[in-house]
């Protein structure tokens, strides 16, 4: 019936050596991940919708269909 | 005769004056062989802060005041050699008859009670409280070496002072079956309970939820341009008049 000793220290230790490195390779994996997944699309997204963007047609377009308030539509 | 003084420290110096009437170990030798002699043959051994004046000083008084003092001293004195007579720590207890009251009885809870706990694992009272004559033996027997102790004895002897091991009291008890099945169930009762209440509680929706509200609210996010790099109306073909495929 005699067991060897169980360890008494360091326990904290021990598992932070273990796991902090594990987290912060996770953490840095998931902002890496997001910025390749998430806003590089975006950011092409935005670049190439205002390449081809006509502000003053969109304006009059917008107008005809009576959004606004200032500009009624051009038959009226 | 130093030892009832020590016991009572912590109580009142009242009491410490009074059990200094204690009497003297002669004095108490003597009264057992001549009872005649009675507390009178103790006066002169007594503390003279406890005798009448007129014992220790020359004032002469009236004879009726003498006699008076000295028979209040007596009865302290005879008080106080009843309470001796009874016992050392009965005076405790006599001392609070006398203010009227009794000493409480002790119930069962306020006592230290048996628990097997994994945080706590040393309970405040051992598990066997009576022991038989064979288990007697072995506490005796655990006096000695304990590597003459077999194994069947030391486990013996951890159940008369512990009821579960640890292994026994850790194990778990599949009590969260229990509990996950009577949540499915209360939910689902309360599932039953949200339709009946929008069947029959519940009055008519507003107006803009009708398919033509909605349709109109549909064009008009169209014609302003909601979202339209990523969102809503990018995913519209404003050439042809439909979704984009």
């Amino acid at each position: 019936m005699s067991l060897a000793k169980p360890l008494m220290r360091g326990l904290l230790a021990k598992r932070l050596r273990f796991h902090l490195p594990i987290a912060f390779g996770l953490a840095f994996a998931a902002a890496v991940a997001f910025k390749y997944t998430v806003t590089e699309p975006r950011k092409r997204a935005y670049a190439d919708f205002y390449k081809q963007y006509d502000a003053v047609k969109e304006f009059n377009a917008m107008r005809e269909a009576g959004v606004f308030q200032s500009v009624r539509p051009s038959g009226e | 005769m130093q030892e009832p003084h020590d016991v009572f420290e912590k109580y009142s110096p009242e009491l410490r004056l009074l059990l200094a009437l204690e009497p003297e170990p002669e004095c108490r030798g003597t009264e057992a062989d001549s009872p005649r002699t009675g507390p009178a043959h103790c006066l002169s051994s007594c503390p003279w802060f406890f005798l009448p004046p007129a014992t220790h000083s020359r004032r002469s008084w009236d004879i009726s005041q003498r006699v008076g003092a000295f028979y209040n001293t007596l009865g302290l004195m005879l008080a106080t050699r009843a309470f001796s007579l009874i016992g050392k720590r009965a005076i405790s207890t006599s001392v609070c008859v006398r203010g009227g009251h009794g000493v409480a009885k002790v119930e069962d809870y306020t006592l230290p009670a048996y628990f097997d706990r994994r945080e706590t694992p040393l309970p405040d009272i051992a598990y066997v409280q009576t022991l038989t004559p064979e288990q007697k033996a072995l506490k005796e027997k655990e006096k000695g070496s304990w590597a003459a102790l077999s194994n069947a004895e030391k486990v013996a002897l951890y159940h008369l002072s512990f009821k579960q091991s640890f292994a026994e009291m850790n194990q778990g008890t599949g009590e969260w079956k229990s509990v996950v099945g009577g949540i499915m169930f209360f939910v689902g009762l309360t599932g039953l309970v949200v339709l009946w209440q929008r069947k029959y509680v519940y009055g008519p929706v507003p107006h803009t939820l009708d398919p033509e509200y909605k349709q109109q609210e549909l064009q008009r996010m169209l014609d302003m341009r909601m979202n339209p790099v990523e969102g809503f109306s990018a995913k519209w073909d404003y050439e042809n008049k439909q979704w984009k495929k």
